[in-house]
């Protein structure tokens, strides 16, 4: 399954986990107007290079505005802290296919594996044109988070190797 | 639920039907050094009530919720539940750990489904149990997952799930959210709340230890206040805000500073 492909570069996923990103939604979501992120920071006590990666992948899928320093729940936001659990998923599931190329490619690979299974290497092959080692675990690391909550993909770290999760309980 | 009733006569039954699900009386705790940390302490919560205990440090609150749930016994006095004496762990209470209290050799599905293990369930009942707290908890997805790759987030949902699972009619909580950042712990809470105003547990009473003032108004129903040395309640406030609860809203600020004058 491993394609000789001209390498570009892969966009970097920002490394926040679920629950961060649904927090900072509810959070925005209670403040109702946009508000200055720097401010935001302060209000929760984060270092504000710890805040950036959460509201950069809320911007990534979709969930956020931001605008000149300023940032504001975008109506999908809205929807995400409205819906119920599985609503939440959907929606997060959508815009990972839609927005993150590496989610997009574990996904397109498990598809067509014979086993419906891709080692880790593989990707962290496919991440290696782009990214140095450790920052390609830790891209690995924070698209495992998501695509589980997404219920996209999942994981197996006995084996090392991405699988499909409807797939693996029907077998 | 049985090991708390012993008889069938009418008039014990009526009696369990009209006590509070849980009364401490004149309870008191000593270390066997005969350090006195805690009590004496007398209280009632009523079935369907949210309770927040706020203290400082040393004030003995998680001691009072290991008494509650009978995870350390008292020197004096009595824990009744549902009017009867407790004596020994109360199956009817689960406790949540700050510390998520998760072993990591077993994945998410295995520590859910661990605590139906000692209650005798098969294996087919224990994961579908267990399958249908992860789902309600958001962890659906992550059942394989070890707890080295979880968020600490992801592993206070564990550690609810696995508390849940067990289908307690109390729930005690300790300090669940003070080891989260601000967003992830804001999240576990309004999931908290969801579960807890959507009924669909078995779970309608929650006894939560925190040190927040804004984490007590933002859930509970009544707060109390504990001082230390020895640890004893000092008020007991209702909070009648309606749900969900905003904190710029002027009622929660003028409850805030009401609470806050009282702790300093």
């Amino acid at each position: 399954m491993r394609k000789t492909k001209k390498p570009t570069a892969i966009p970097v996923l920002p490394n926040a986990r679920i629950g961060s990103i649904v927090g900072l939604l509810e959070t925005l979501n209670e403040q109702g107007t946009k508000i200055d992120i720097y401010k935001l920071s302060e209000s929760l006590r984060f270092e504000h290079n710890e805040l950036m990666p959460i509201t950069e992948a809320s911007d990534l899928l979709g969930f956020v505005k931001i605008e000149s320093g300023d940032i504001e729940l975008a109506d999908l936001g809205r929807k995400v802290v409205d819906g119920d659990e599985n609503a939440k998923k959907t929606i997060f599931r959508e815009q990972m296919l839609q927005n993150v190329v590496l989610a997009k490619r574990i996904r397109s690979e498990l598809e067509s594996a014979s086993d419906l299974r891709v080692g880790r290497e593989v990707i962290l092959e496919f991440l290696g044109s782009s990214f140095a080692p450790e920052e390609s675990e830790r891209q690995v690391r924070t698209v495992v988070d998501w695509a589980r909550y997404a219920e996209l993909f999942d994981y197996d770290p006995e084996t090392d190797q991405f699988f499909l999760p409807e797939m693996a309980e029907t077998a | 639920m049985t090991s708390v009733q012993d008889t069938s006569s009418t008039a014990a039954l009526a009696a369990q039907r009209a006590a509070p699900l849980l009364e401490l009386k004149e309870i008191t705790k000593s270390f066997p050094n005969r350090i006195h940390i805690l009590g004496p302490i007398s209280l009632v919560v009523q079935e369907g009530e949210f309770v927040v205990v706020i203290g400082p440090s040393g004030a003995g609150k998680s001691t009072l919720l290991r008494t509650i749930t009978g995870l350390t016994d008292v020197t004096s006095g009595e824990v009744l539940y549902r009017g009867r004496r407790i004596l020994g762990v109360n199956p009817n209470t689960a406790l949540v750990f700050q510390s998520f209290a998760l072993f990591p050799w077993l994945n998410v599905m295995e520590n859910v489904a661990l605590g139906l293990e000692a209650r005798g369930l098969e294996k087919p009942e224990r994961y579908s149990r267990a399958r249908r707290y992860i789902d309600m908890v958001g962890l659906d997805g992550y059942e394989r997952a070890y707890p080295r790759e979880l968020s600490g987030g992801m592993k206070q949902r564990v550690g609810l799930a696995r508390a849940l699972t067990v289908e307690p009619e109390l729930l005690c909580m300790d300090e669940p959210f003070s080891g989260l950042d601000a967003l992830t712990a804001s999240n576990l809470r309004e999931q908290l709340l969801d579960i807890w105003l959507s009924k669909q547990i078995v779970t309608n009473t929650i006894i939560l230890v925190t040190h927040s003032v804004e984490e007590a108004i933002l859930l509970g129903d009544r707060v109390l206040l504990m001082a230390a040395a020895p640890g004893t309640i000092v008020a007991d406030h209702p909070i009648t805000l309606d749900r969900p609860r905003k904190r710029k809203s002027p009622q929660f600020e003028e409850k805030l500073d009401e609470l806050y004058s009282q702790i300093v």
